[in-house]
């Protein structure tokens, strides 16, 4: 392979990684905010705690985050076949990316809301909000910062998870290392592509965290 | 479809009433309701019914036998043991009591943010607990709270916190800026507008929370601690604050607090708060001049001192009004006994304008010295208390004297007393 070649291949494997872990980060926060927010309003220190259904929603989301990724992966391909159209592939890809991410985004999104301290919500309450008010306009403005910062852990986490979609032949940097790299026994390949996966996860960090200390300059 | 129109009528004549909850007709219909249910269980109506209509025209606030507990660690801890409290409309009323006393828990129940396991709750006669979730939210923006850790929204500037209960109960953003101004400006701090939160002082933020306690134009304003966390100054300072706005307002405060300092200076009648009971209420100066617990005593003297003098051995207390404050008192009583007395401590205070002044006195041992000392008290009009209360029969006759305090009151609260203590004896 030419210089050139290499070029086009590392270029492609790292627009396929970043377009991955993007589409699934945007899906995961779409199933996952919803899921969160249900899971806090149902919570025992929630806004209408219930035991069954918060003990329900807990369940399924333990579930989900338990199994390990490439077992989820290659367990639900029927599922994915049946959303994408296609067991293998970058599109594939972000079906169980999504499935596997969304329990934990949801995870994220309620512990930031428990960390909103419970005297705001009393003082909301005592103001005579509605519990749909205190939701949405006191408690997730209040839980945006943290809310913000759990969004880059799950950016990065995706990110990785997507190098292991390497293995359905999702593309992307993962597969690059896979195929190049492990099957072929070239260490620079291998290097390269970790070096690039490393280089995505700072880029990542830094805007995010950027945007977060942003968000928290705005109070201080 | 019945149901639905009457749910209609009923938030049609909520909003059209936005001056006082007293007179919604929700409200109205709700008693109206409690009447028939009444009518039905026969022998206590006509008493019931009579007591509801006191409470409405007299009480902005009353708690009947509220009792409240909590599944703790180490099994239940009962807050509340059945608290009867009366507040009346622009009345400043204390509650006060060491950590513990179930203070805190009581307050919350006042506006139902926690649910009382039994007892009821009137505002303006209104039962509380009976009304609807959307009956609640409109009683509760005429109930302002404020609270020790300010409980301020970190993510809104002061004026989108001010604003905010205007937003959610449907004003406009400029009605409700508007206003909101005008009330940063009335707890002078017209230039924090666009500040956030954190770039305040203490002091500062509980200014906000005043403003936005109050921008709902509440007629009773509900203060948990609301000082304990600012130093003294600051402290006179939002107390001044207060104290002016509730003549403005005519507002009613309850203000529950550990700092009998507080009490002294702003409330014009309190109770006394302990194991979930109210052992001890009347109006502030005379529940400093004759405090007839032990608790009241610990709150009125600074905790060391009272300690501090237990070891010492046998003590007396004397307090004493503005005008007797001026009298050489203890140069006289030390000259009539002919005993060495010491002063352990030493205290004045002003309670609705007038001073008042306590001083603690170590005495010498002996039955004949306390006599003595007793006598010359008594005969000066000036009240006092031994400690510790060997001889019950002094105190009584001194007490007796006291014509101010009914005396079926009075045994009541001994009972209850004693009743705490084998309490606590058994724990």
């Amino acid at each position: 392979m030419t210089a050139d070649q290499w070029w086009t291949l590392l270029s492609n494997g790292t627009w396929q990684s970043v377009s991955m872990s993007g589409v699934t980060t945007l899906l995961a926060y779409v199933l996952g905010l919803p899921l969160g927010l249900a899971l806090y309003h149902c919570s025992p220190q929630g806004l209408r705690p219930q035991k069954q259904i918060y003990g329900l929603l807990g369940t399924v989301v333990n579930i989900l985050r338990s199994v390990p990724f490439l077992i989820l992966m290659v367990y639900i391909t029927p599922f994915t076949r049946w959303i994408a159209g296609n067991g293998i592939g970058a599109r594939a890809a972000v079906v169980p990316l999504t499935v596997a991410s969304a329990p934990f985004v949801a995870r994220l999104v309620e512990t930031s809301l428990l960390q909103v301290p419970r005297g705001v919500r009393e003082a909301a309450e005592a103001m005579g909000a509605s519990k749909a008010q205190i939701l949405w306009r006191v408690l997730l403005p209040e839980a945006g910062t943290s809310i913000l910062s759990g969004a880059v852990i799950a950016a990065t986490t995706i990110l990785s998870y997507s190098a292991m979609a390497g293995f359905i032949g999702a593309g992307g940097l993962g597969a690059i290392a896979l195929n190049y790299g492990y099957n072929r026994y070239n260490t620079e390949v291998m290097t390269v592509t970790v070096i690039l996966l490393i280089l995505l996860v700072q880029l990542i960090q830094g805007i995010g965290g950027r945007l977060v200390e942003r968000s928290a300059a705005r109070r201080r | 479809m019945a149901g639905i129109g009457n749910k209609k009528k009923q938030a049609a004549a909520l909003k059209a009433n936005k001056s006082g909850f007293f007179n919604n007709a929700a409200c109205k219909a709700q008693k109206a309701g409690d009447l028939n249910r009444k009518d039905l269980q026969k022998g206590a109506v006509e008493s019931s019914s009579l007591e509801a209509s006191a409470a409405e025209g007299e009480f902005i606030l009353e708690t009947r036998g509220l009792k409240k507990h909590f599944q703790g660690r180490n099994g239940e801890v009962e807050a509340l043991r059945g608290v009867d409290i009366r507040v009346r409309p622009g009345q400043i009323y204390g509650i006060i009591g060491l950590s513990g006393a179930g203070k805190s828990t009581l307050i919350r129940c006042l506006n139902l943010l926690e649910r009382p396991d039994e007892g009821k709750v009137f505002y303006h006669g209104c039962e509380l607990q009976a009304l609807s979730e959307e009956q609640l939210r409109q009683a509760r923006r005429k109930i302002g709270m404020i609270f020790q850790d300010f409980n301020l929204f970190s993510a809104k500037t002061v004026g989108e916190n001010i604003s905010f209960p205007l937003r959610i109960a449907g004003w406009s953003k400029n009605e409700a800026e508007k206003k909101a101004r005008a009330l940063l400006q009335r707890v002078d701090l017209p230039d924090k507008w666009a500040a956030y939160p954190e770039q305040l002082s203490g002091g500062q933020k509980q200014r906000v929370a005043i403003a936005r306690a109050l921008v709902n134009d509440p007629d009773l304003l509900l203060l948990d601690e609301a000082t304990s966390a600012l130093d003294p100054q600051t402290t006179e300072q939002i107390l001044a604050l207060l104290k002016s706005l509730q003549q403005e307002r005519k507002l009613a405060m309850i203000f529950i607090t550990h700092q009998m300092k507080v009490v002294e200076s702003i409330c014009e009648r309190a109770a006394v708060m302990e194991n979930g009971k109210i052992i001890e209420e009347n109006e502030v100066a005379e529940l400093f001049r004759n405090p007839r617990s032990e608790t009241t005593r610990r709150l009125i003297l600074p905790q060391g001192q009272l300690l501090e003098s237990e070891k010492l051995g046998p003590t007396v207390r004397l307090t004493f009004d503005g005008h007797k404050a001026e009298e050489a008192i203890f140069a006289e009583l030390v000259l009539a006994s002919g005993l060495p007395l010491s002063i352990l401590a030493a205290d004045s205070t002003a309670i609705n304008g007038i001073s008042y002044g306590q001083m603690l006195v170590l005495l010498p041992d002996g039955e004949e010295a306390r006599n003595k000392i007793s006598d010359w008290l008594c005969a000066h009009d000036i009240q006092h208390e031994f400690q510790p209360v060997e001889k019950p029969s002094s105190k009584k006759t001194f007490q007796s004297d006291n014509t101010e305090n009914a005396s079926i009151e009075d045994k009541s609260e001994k009972s209850e007393n004693s009743e705490n203590d084998e309490r606590e004896e058994t724990v």
